[in-house]
């Protein structure tokens, strides 16, 4: 159980540490002139999250990544049925079952739940006999992610739920199917995407049958991505239709900002101007107006990169994409040199829930991508969502720490 | 090996992902932060900056002594601005509450919506708005706001015009004169958040505003109401179409009252022309005294000499020349005096076509009398290539030739004071905020137009007219009047010929004729079914003289109370109270209350009658008349008149609707009619006044 500090990936705690001090300060500053003094508190009471999360991160680092190996399914189903339940004894915040209140503090199982999926499918596909390409694998581990999401999208939290579905492609990746088999299996979702529109549809299925002929993956294959992609493509429509009225706003707003400035894209285009005004060096901590006369939305949460957009300018955004580039490279590197199959995969699938949140959170205030509601890791306000993160952290530091074991 | 490959190809696979994803959101950020960061910056204060105007107030208007005419007042105004739904119902439901409309409108009718800014009522009355604000529900506000107010209401209303509800002139002289009297608004900067909050950045306003400046008029405003009383009697009793009036004062061309008076138009709460200037109509033979005045000063005929005046009818050519009444030899005082044709036409044909245009020009004919005045019109003559005799003829009597009133006045009035064309005035000087005139406009001399000797042979010739010519029952046992009657045919646009039923009737003049100080004019347009100008506007005209007369005996001798006296009184003027119905002790206590004289007909009783009439602004330490009478009396008693102006007792006199002449000037010493004598209808009173 012991382990030495020496071992410890001080470089990844250390990045880990300065995003959730940046965190703590731009809640600081995005709240500082907030209408009450529990929001002004805001920061806080992050701070005190820290503590609670640093504390589960070292936990975690004293576990020998063995243990969770082993009660990886046990986790999973736990986690399982907390997601059932949330639906009949959460609290609803925005038209959302997300959350049991317990007091002042929200849990959301759904957090829970990406870990839980992470020690199951890091299991499953770590020790798994079937041949990566083999049609029991996939579907097998593709179950293992289905259950969790159809609970999650009744929540609704589609944001959540394409998590789910990122750690299950980032391991298939890492447990060795070819990017290629990746990128046609993810095809049915951009034909669903490009479906809105029957040029750009009739378009990409033009490309994704010359990619096909060029690529030749075998007949069986590209005969069943033809079939699935033209599935999608005809039940988008339907599905459109199934969507709730705010994801449909959101997506119409993400493709154009503009059609609604003063309801629906409002969000984007206000962060967009946070963030271009600010510059090459901000206009200075709590100095920023986009922020202080409240035009910014979420300012604390969802858009706090906007908020550091906007008082340190260029150069403030530059030092957070380098703390995340270094708990890439520093993820990648523990990935690539631990020994055990089911500690890289953990560390691997950690490192591409943060990667993710943070390409959705980042792309949403520059305006790439829709507004989903997935908090900036480490950054973004929210005690359970810190405390995840820096469990993943915590996973990550323990592989390193045990590399040698198998 | 095989393995370790393939894991360096998906490493590889990795970090050219991850590359990327950081290549993409740097270049997104460098497009936004450098490249696009101007434009957003702008964006940013386009939403969160803004400036708001500070109203000035608005500069004052006072008549020639000192009254305020046009006033600013503090007035509250409501508005709605609901923040939500619930709001709307809210506020919609207490609408239609208090002002009693009926269910379910109060909406439609506001325009009220979520964030929606709507003007509900403006100009509330205190009462209304206390009690507005005692229980109205959220999202109505009551605004502080200033509006201007005419404690005359329509008395020279047409001079002062209106201004729109934001206090910007609309017309009149609030239109003229709007750039001074707005002065410069001053500016505040803001900020506005996301939830459309406003803040003050600064204590300190950008700029403050500049308040507007205080204005006297040349106008005195009881001549005004006097002019307008007598202008529309006139009118009615003489079934015209329409009436206008100019009075001046002479001796440096201040303007003293003008209006015209339409009975068609029937809003009067409206802007309106002010016709005097902006109608013009064909003088006829007012104009004659223009020609008479360059015969005169070139010595064209000696005084002696007669003219042939064919009898009533002269054939020029194809043209001819008609006099309304038959004369055979007239010397040129006589043709004046019974206003011939044919007689001045003779004489400006010897005086030449082109001298007369020229000197019509002098006159200020076709030349704008106030630069500026929304509307003037300058008048023109029309000048044929080639002069015939009968051109130069229908010239010299006022035909073919187009004149606004006020222009027809000033010539006039250059007649009487010997000779001087002034440009006429109607600001006397600016005030300053302690009341304290500056800026005193000087009379502007145009012309020099003829010769003393010339103008006081004109004069005696215009008195002569009044005594025995054509203007006959102008003549006044108050004032001597001096003047020129016209009829002027209406030119009939649809025959394309002068009318034989439609007439201008004017009447120009001056008094007393002796030492003239007021010069005027009364124009009828179609008087019936007298039309002669001696005997429809004439009247009008003497009446007016005598009135002014009587309230001036020393007629602008004097500078005027504003100039002459430390103007602090401008600062003091009260409002007069109704005393009307009161017993005489609390009358005596509210005037005195507010630093007022009373003068009472009588010791006891109750007050029937008060001059100056309530609402009125006057000067503290001024004297308000009344008539008391006590209850158990029926008729009405002859009060004391002793020591009363003849402002005052006519005034008085008036109010019993007894007729009534004046002897002498100052004060009443003598009266016909005892004190306590039953007043009867058919009753006359001689007063006899002396200075004391």
């Amino acid at each position: 159980m012991n382990i030495k500090y020496s071992s410890l990936d001080w470089k990844l705690i250390l990045a880990a540490m300065l995003l959730t001090a940046i965190g703590i300060i731009m809640i600081m500053s995005a709240q500082h002139n907030a209408s009450t003094e529990y929001q002004q508190h805001y920061y806080q009471r992050q701070l005190m999250w820290f503590a609670i999360a640093f504390f589960i991160f070292a936990v975690i680092v004293h576990i020998p990544p063995k243990l969770f190996d082993l009660l990886a399914y046990v986790i999973y189903g736990f986690s399982i049925i907390l997601l059932i339940l949330v639906l009949f004894l959460g609290s609803a915040k925005m038209g959302a079952l997300r959350w049991f209140s317990f007091g002042p503090i929200n849990f959301a199982p759904s957090d829970l739940a990406k870990v839980a999926l992470l020690f199951a499918l890091s299991r499953f596909l770590a020790y798994t006999k079937l041949p990566v390409i083999s049609k029991r694998r996939m579907a097998l581990s593709s179950l293992l992610v289905a259950v969790p999401v159809m609970l999650i999208l009744k929540q609704p939290d589609l944001g959540t739920a394409l998590v789910f579905l990122v750690v299950l492609f980032v391991l298939w990746f890492w447990s060795g199917l070819s990017p290629l088999y990746l990128l046609l299996v993810v095809s049915p979702i951009i034909s669903l995407i490009t479906a809105s529109h029957w040029l750009a549809w009739a378009i990409y299925f033009v490309l994704l049958l010359i990619f096909l002929i060029t690529t030749r993956p075998g007949l069986l294959f590209g005969i069943v991505t033809v079939i699935t992609n033209l599935a999608f493509g005809s039940i988008m429509p339907f599905l459109w239709n199934r969507l709730a009225e705010y994801q449909k706003l959101r997506i119409l707003t993400f493709l154009d900002p503009g059609r609604d400035p003063r309801g629906a894209g409002y969000q984007i285009i206000q962060s967009k101007i946070a963030i271009g005004s600010g510059g090459v060096f901000g206009k200075g901590f709590l100095n920023g107006s986009q922020t202080r006369l409240d035009f910014l939305p979420e300012p604390h949460t969802d858009f706090i990169f906007s908020v550091l957009g906007e008082e340190f300018g260029l150069f403030g955004a530059m030092i957070l994409l380098f703390l995340f580039g270094v708990i890439f490279y520093r993820a990648i590197r523990i990935a690539v040199h631990c020994r055990s199959k089911f500690s890289s995969m953990l560390v691997m699938g950690s490192a591409g829930i943060i990667m993710f949140q943070f390409v959705v959170n980042i792309g949403m205030t520059l305006g790439f991508m829709p507004v989903t509601g997935l908090p900036l890791p480490f950054v973004s306000y929210g005690g359970t969502s810190l405390v995840l993160f820096w469990a993943l952290i915590g996973f990550m530091v323990a592989a390193e720490a045990r590399w040698q074991e198998y | 090996m095989k393995l370790k490959k393939k894991k360096n190809i998906r490493l590889g696979w990795v970090f050219f992902f991850v590359c990327f994803v950081f290549a993409s959101v740097l270049a997104r950020l460098v497009h936004l932060q450098i490249y696009l960061a101007p434009e957003y910056r702008k964006k940013v204060q386009i939403q969160a900056e803004g400036t708001q105007t500070i109203q000035a107030s608005r500069g004052l208007i006072y008549d020639r002594n000192g009254m305020i005419v046009a006033n600013n007042i503090e007035s509250q105004s409501l508005s709605a601005w609901p923040n939500d739904k619930q709001e709307v119902k809210e506020i919609a439901s207490f609408l239609e509450d208090f002002l009693n409309l009926p269910k379910g409108t109060a909406i439609k009718k506001f325009n009220l919506g979520v964030h929606h800014y709507s003007w509900i009522k403006r100009n509330l009355s205190d009462e209304l708005a206390s009690e507005i604000e005692k229980q109205s529900p959220k999202g109505l506000y009551l605004e502080d706001g200033i509006v201007r107010s005419y404690p005359f209401d329509f008395v020279g209303k047409q001079i002062i015009g209106f201004t729109d509800i934001d206090s910007k002139g609309l017309s009149g002289f609030e239109l003229w004169c709007n750039k001074e009297l707005a002065g410069d608004s001053g500016v505040f900067a803001f900020r506005r958040d996301g939830k459309r909050n406003c803040f003050r950045i600064r204590e300190q306003a950008i700029s403050q505003p500049v308040p507007g400046q205080s204005k006297v008029l040349t106008i005195d405003w009881q001549l005004q109401e006097i002019l307008e009383e007598e202008l529309r009697e006139g009118v009615i009793k003489h079934n015209a179409e329409l009436g206008m009036a100019v009075f001046l004062n002479n001796r440096n061309g201040e303007i003293i009252a003008m209006a015209h008076f339409d009975p068609n138009e029937k809003n009067r709460n409206k802007p309106q022309k002010l016709r005097v200037l902006t109608d013009l109509y064909e003088p006829g033979s007012v104009y004659k005294v223009i020609a008479a005045a360059g015969l005169l000063e070139n010595s064209i005929m000696s005084l002696d000499d007669t003219i042939y005046c064919e009898n009533g009818r002269w054939q020029m050519g194809r043209n001819r020349l008609r006099d309304d009444h038959k004369h055979e030899w007239l010397n040129f005082r006589s043709v004046i005096e019974l206003s011939s044709n044919i007689g001045i036409g003779k004489y400006a044909v010897e005086y030449g076509g082109e001298e007369l245009y020229q000197l019509s020009k002098k006159f200020g004919i076709g030349t704008k009398t106030l630069d500026g005045w929304p509307g003037e019109q300058a008048g023109y003559i029309s000048k044929p290539k080639r002069w015939s005799d009968f051109n130069v003829a229908s010239l010299s009597i006022g035909h073919a030739v187009a004149v606004n009133t006020l222009q027809m006045a000033n010539v006039m009035a250059a007649v009487a004071n010997g000779g001087t064309l002034y440009k006429p005035k109607l600001i006397l000087c600016d005030v300053d905020e302690k009341g304290n005139p500056f800026n005193q406009q000087r009379s502007e001399i145009i012309a020099e137009l003829m010769s003393k000797e010339t103008a006081d042979t004109l004069k005696s010739f215009l008195r002569g007219v009044v005594e025995r010519g054509t203007a006959e029952l102008v003549n006044s046992q108050i004032v001597t009047i001096a003047g020129k009657t016209g009829t002027a045919q209406i030119y009939d646009r649809e025959r394309k010929r002068y009318s034989y039923s439609k007439y201008m009737a004017s009447f120009a003049g001056f008094f007393p004729a002796e030492n003239p100080l007021v010069t005027g004019i009364v124009v009828m347009k179609n008087p019936q079914p007298v039309h002669y100008g001696g005997h429809t506007s004439g009247v009008t005209f003497r009446k007016i003289a005598e009135r002014y007369t009587i309230i001036h005996p020393d007629l602008f001798t004097v500078p005027t109370r504003m100039i002459a006296e430390n103007s602090d009184k401008i600062k003091k003027t009260q409002v007069v109270p109704n005393l009307m119905g009161q017993l005489l002790a609390s009358a005596k206590q509210e005037t005195e209350n507010k630093m007022l004289h009373l003068k009472s007909t009588a010791d006891s009783g109750f007050v029937v009658w008060q001059y100056p009439q309530a609402d009125r602004l006057i000067f503290e330490d001024d004297e308000i008349l009344v008539v008391v009478q006590s209850n158990d009396e029926q008729e009405q008693k002859m009060a004391d008149l002793t020591g009363m102006t003849i402002r005052e007792a006519s005034a008085y006199m008036q109010h019993l609707n007894l007729d009534y002449s004046v002897t002498g000037n100052g004060k009443v010493y003598r009266q016909s009619l005892k004190p306590g004598a039953i007043v009867q209808n058919e009753s006359v009173c001689k007063l006899e006044c002396k200075p004391i």
